[in-house]
């Protein structure tokens, strides 16, 4: 390497750095973009792709405007919103217990949330809340196991990364077991529906679901972003952060709640989807390095794009039927996560 | 800046670590705090540091108790040098180092020249401006640590905390480490704290020194009068021969055995 | 290039595309979702649309949701041939009756076992109805066709079976034979017998096995092995039913066992008459009218379903062409926009929900 000479060197490195994260972000928007259209085309009713952008804005058959503006067009934003989501809330807690293997449904919530709809369709719970019962249901007790598995967690001595580990693989057991208990008791007509919201789908999702999501996870991905320099240098070591100024309480009860709003406002309208908050942290990891300031929004843009496309893989693998997508990102994502693990060492726990 | 620990104490659930430790030091001075392992040398170390707070007693800096002065404020004035290298995610040499002005920058603030320039002269000081686009997890043990002292100088500390700085270094590294801090001392006035279990090291740099023996402080003192063979027989049970060296202006400890 | 600023611009851009998103899509026209081409809803009982004769009820309340009032069975005979043929599968022989049983021997492979029942047995039978491998409700349907009939038959009551209970076992769909024990559910075979007082009280058993019985012969063994000469095993493909002709012929197999002559089956008999009327109410109906069934779970049942079979019968076109229940895109939907579309009870979703005005 060669001796830099003053400190203008380091600018220039920064620039360098700079314009490389400049590249990759302009290819991920361009892969967004070009996913956003792939998605728009696809479907059981052929619509040709001159009329795609005549439908967007309202001209055309009627039937046609229909199926893009109130099925596909919001179904796709929804795959949008809730991809940023889950690959944010992974990259937190991948940050926050400094392990690339944490997804977000490492502190139980993704099977609160679960347990929340099951209670409402399968008894009726929340009806208070008229046709978005098992939506708010979801969302309500997915966000609700994060402050159990968080006050589970607390010693005398504070909140330890491992206890709020084990806390969460507790009360996540607890949850599934519970979902398990109420697929047993329901009736033969209700099952099937439970079991089907659990896969995970947005069969469902049109602007009501939209709406309904945008908040809470735009909340959790602003307060999940502000803090990229404090993941930075948390994910270097606590204790250390500690010294360097960091806030480390105050930062981690932040990343806690802005993934509980992220994954609730996703599992609410989209049941369980698994894997994505695993692979798209690591993905763009791997190309850009672990600096959280172009993680960030490189995981918004990548798992929005990942999102859209898994869904339309969905819609177009078995036409005119539909394959739930949480069966599809499993069935991607397992083997990926295997090749990663096994390929990338400086990944593994433990570093060298 | 002045450092005070006072009367303090530490116990892990009933096993007393720190017993009514005292101690007082001021800027300009290297000192160190010396013991076998297990002593509760580290123990203190994180009181000082604020990552641990004593039972009875406090630490305070300049006046202010160290537990009750925002993190961020804290690290503008003291800096730590930790022991292992948690250096394990691939940031750069470069970022790694950056992430030291942390307590000195405004939120989500590019860094600014003025970073910049502290940045060089850090990794400058401590000989790893080659460095700077590697990544930290590929380093040596003592390479990581360089870059820890960096980070650490970067905050611009007043008062710098070593822990076993010597550990991972070649000894060539070891001599350029205090040859250095020997320098911040005298340029910057920095009040440095050195804890280490190696005796040698702060017979020869330290001005004090602070003895412990089971979280009991058994000498304190200017070196030559704490560094005598009686307390290294007593705390370390060993035979030494202890003298004055001329060339290197400083104790010099020969090991002649077990006692 | 300031980073705060890049942050806060990126920040105001999402909240002012957030807030048009939403202001746009409010000022569109109220949702209507698929009340737009104004299709009539019914709703069935999913449940019942099954292999057995209760699936008429639900072909019923599908015709009174599309055509109105149900055509009148009083008074009404069916002209000769025009009733709902079927084949037997019973064979009649000199002094009793033969009937093939299918299932699948030891080694695994299909086969064959022909029945023989003498008439003096069946004067004397009594029929044990077993499920396996299937639901405990749906077990119970079966059960009540295997009730029907014999009650029909005339020659039992309640107080026939001991412990007045209905002798309708099932495994609840978990195992995939009988056990090493011949344990069925949690009355084991053996102990009923020896309650009932099966080898002195001089009755006959037959064992209906709705399902796939593995291990057929080592129950025959059982049997013969502990002195029951007089319990047969019969194994009858419930899933076999395709149409309701093979559903008859079921119908007739279990009234011929316990002594129903044909054409003396009520069971049968009341079916083919429900079946006629609507039949012949509907011969010269030549609309196209497109129709759409959705489960709880969004399924819809395609074609080669036993709703396709109502369907049919009712001259309805199922937008669903795929074979076997799969779940259809709301987009075809919207394109096929059916007349008719029915949900099922059970579904714990709000109309709204269910015509896709809100989530």
């Amino acid at each position: 390497m060669s001796e830099l000479d003053s400190f203008e060197a380091l600018k220039v490195i920064r620039r360098k750095t700079f314009r490389k994260y400049l590249i990759v972000t302009i290819v991920a928007l361009f892969l967004l973009v070009m996913a956003f259209f792939i998605a728009l085309k696809t479907g059981p009713v052929y619509i040709s792709f001159d009329k795609l952008i005549n439908l967007l804005f309202g001209n055309g058959n009627q039937t046609d405007v229909y199926i893009i503006q109130q099925i596909r067009l919001p179904r796709i934003l929804c795959c949008a919103i809730v991809g940023a989501a889950l690959s944010i809330a992974g990259l937190a807690m991948q940050g926050l217990f400094r392990n690339p293997m944490a997804s977000p449904s490492i502190l139980g919530v993704s099977s609160g949330a679960a347990f929340g709809a099951a209670l409402a369709m399968g008894f009726g719970i929340g009806s208070i809340f008229g046709s978005y019962s098992v939506t708010l249901m979801a969302f309500i007790f997915c966000f609700g196991t994060t402050f159990l598995v968080y006050f589970l967690a607390r010693t005398s001595g504070g909140v330890s990364m491992t206890m709020l580990l084990l806390s969460g693989i507790a009360v996540g057991a607890f949850f599934n077991g519970l979902v398990s208990a109420i697929q047993y008791l329901v009736d033969s007509s209700t099952l099937p529906g439970i079991v089907y919201w659990l896969m995970g789908s947005f069969a469902s999702c049109g602007w009501d679901s939209f709406k309904l999501a945008l908040i809470p996870i735009v909340i959790g991905i602003v307060i999940i972003g502000f803090c990229a320099n404090e993941l930075n240098i948390i994910s270097l070591g606590e204790d250390q952060a500690g010294t360097l100024g960091v806030n480390v309480k105050k930062v981690r009860v932040l990343l806690l709640i802005g993934t509980s709003l992220a994954v609730a406002g996703s599992v609410a309208i989209s049941g369980i989807i698994g894997f994505v908050g695993l692979i798209i942290p690591h993905i763009f990891r791997m190309i850009v390095g672990p600096n959280h300031k172009i993680l960030i929004p490189l995981s918004i843009i990548g798992g929005a794009a990942f999102m859209i496309i898994m869904d339309a893989i969905a819609r177009w693998i078995i036409m005119p039927d539909e394959l739930p997508i949480g069966i599809l990102t499993a069935l991607l994502g397992a083997p990926f996560f295997i090749y990663v693990m096994r390929t990338k060492k400086k990944y593994r726990m433990g570093g060298e | 800046m002045d450092l005070r620990i006072k009367g303090v104490s530490f116990a892990y659930r009933s096993i007393d670590v720190l017993n009514d430790v005292s101690f007082e030091a001021s800027s300009g001075e290297i000192i160190g705090i010396l013991g076998k392992n297990g002593c509760g040398k580290t123990t203190l170390m994180k009181c000082i540091e604020a990552n641990l707070k004593p039972h009875t007693g406090c630490i305070t800096l300049d006046e202010k108790d160290v537990s009750s002065i925002p993190r961020r404020d804290l690290a503008k004035d003291m800096a730590i040098v930790a022991q292992s290298a948690n250096l394990f995610f691939p940031f750069t040499v470069f970022e790694t180092v950056m992430m030291g002005r942390y307590p000195n920058s405004e939120w989500f603030q590019n860094p600014t020249d003025e970073d910049m320039k502290y940045v060089y002269s850090a990794m400058q000081a401590t000989g790893i401006t080659d460095f700077a686009e590697r990544s930290v997890s590929e380093l040596s043990g003592g390479e990581k640590q360089r870059v820890l002292i960096s980070r650490a100088l970067v905050q611009d500390p007043k008062v710098l905390l070593l822990d076993e700085p010597t550990l991972h270094l070649d000894i060539n590294h070891q001599f350029g480490l205090m040859e250095l801090v020997k320098k911040l001392v005298k340029e910057q006035r920095i009040l440095i704290v050195i804890v280490t279990h190696d005796i040698a090291l702060a017979a020869r740099y330290c001005d004090r020194i602070l003895l412990i023996e089971k979280g009991v402080i058994v000498g304190s003192g200017i070196a030559s009068e704490v560094i005598t063979v009686d307390n290294l027989k007593k705390v370390f049970d060993i035979q030494t021969e202890i003298s004055y060296d001329e060339r290197i202006k400083g104790l010099n400890v020969f090991v002649i055995g077990k006692s | 290039m300031n980073s705060k600023i890049i942050v806060v611009s990126v920040v105001a851009i999402l909240i002012i595309a957030g807030i048009s998103v939403f202001v746009w899509s409010d000022n569109k026209e109220e949702n209507g979702g698929w009340y737009a081409w104004d299709p009539t809803i019914g709703e069935v009982d999913y449940t019942k649309i099954s292999t057995t004769p209760q699936i008429i009820d639900q072909l019923e309340t599908m015709y009174e949701v599309v055509y109105g009032t149900l055509p009148s069975t009083d008074g009404v005979t069916i002209p000769d041939g025009k009733e709902l043929q079927y084949n037997s599968l019973v064979t009649k022989v000199s002094g009793g009756i033969e009937v093939k049983s299918n299932y699948t021997n030891s080694s695994g492979f299909l086969d064959t076992k022909t029945i023989y029942f003498t008439d003096s047995e069946i004067s004397k039978m009594k029929i044990i109805s077993y499920g396996y491998g299937i639901t405990d409700s749906y077990v119970d349907l079966l059960g009540a066709t295997v009730w029907d009939t014999v009650v029909a038959a005339g020659n039992t009551t309640w107080d026939d079976y001991p412990d007045n209970e209905m002798i309708n076992w099932s495994d609840g769909g978990s195992s995939g034979s009988l056990g090493s024990e011949y344990n069925l559910s949690e009355l084991n075979l053996l102990s009923y017998l020896e309650k009932a007082g099966a080898k002195d009280n001089g009755n006959t058993y037959c064992l209906v096995v709705w399902g796939y019985i593995q291990n057929y012969d080592d129950v025959v063994k059982m049997l013969f092995d502990n002195g029951y000469t007089n319990v047969e095993v019969l194994r009858v493909d419930y899933y076999a039913i395709t149409s309701f002709e093979y559903l008859l012929s079921v119908q007739d197999l279990l009234g011929q066992i316990v002594g129903i002559d044909s054409l003396d089956n009520g069971v049968i008999s009341n079916f083919q008459l429900r079946y006629y009327v609507i039949e012949e109410a509907l011969e010269s109906d030549t609309d196209v009218k497109k129709v759409y069934l959705e489960r709880a779970d969004k399924k819809s049942p395609g074609s080669e379903t036993l709703s396709q079979l109502c369907f049919d019968t009712l001259k309805l076109t199922n937008i669903n062409i795929t074979k076997g229940t799969t779940m259809l895109s709301d987009e075809v939907i919207v394109s096929e926009q059916p007349d008719y579309i029915f949900f099922v009870k059970g579904d714990t979703r709000s109309m709204d929900q269910r015509m896709r005005v809100t989530v």
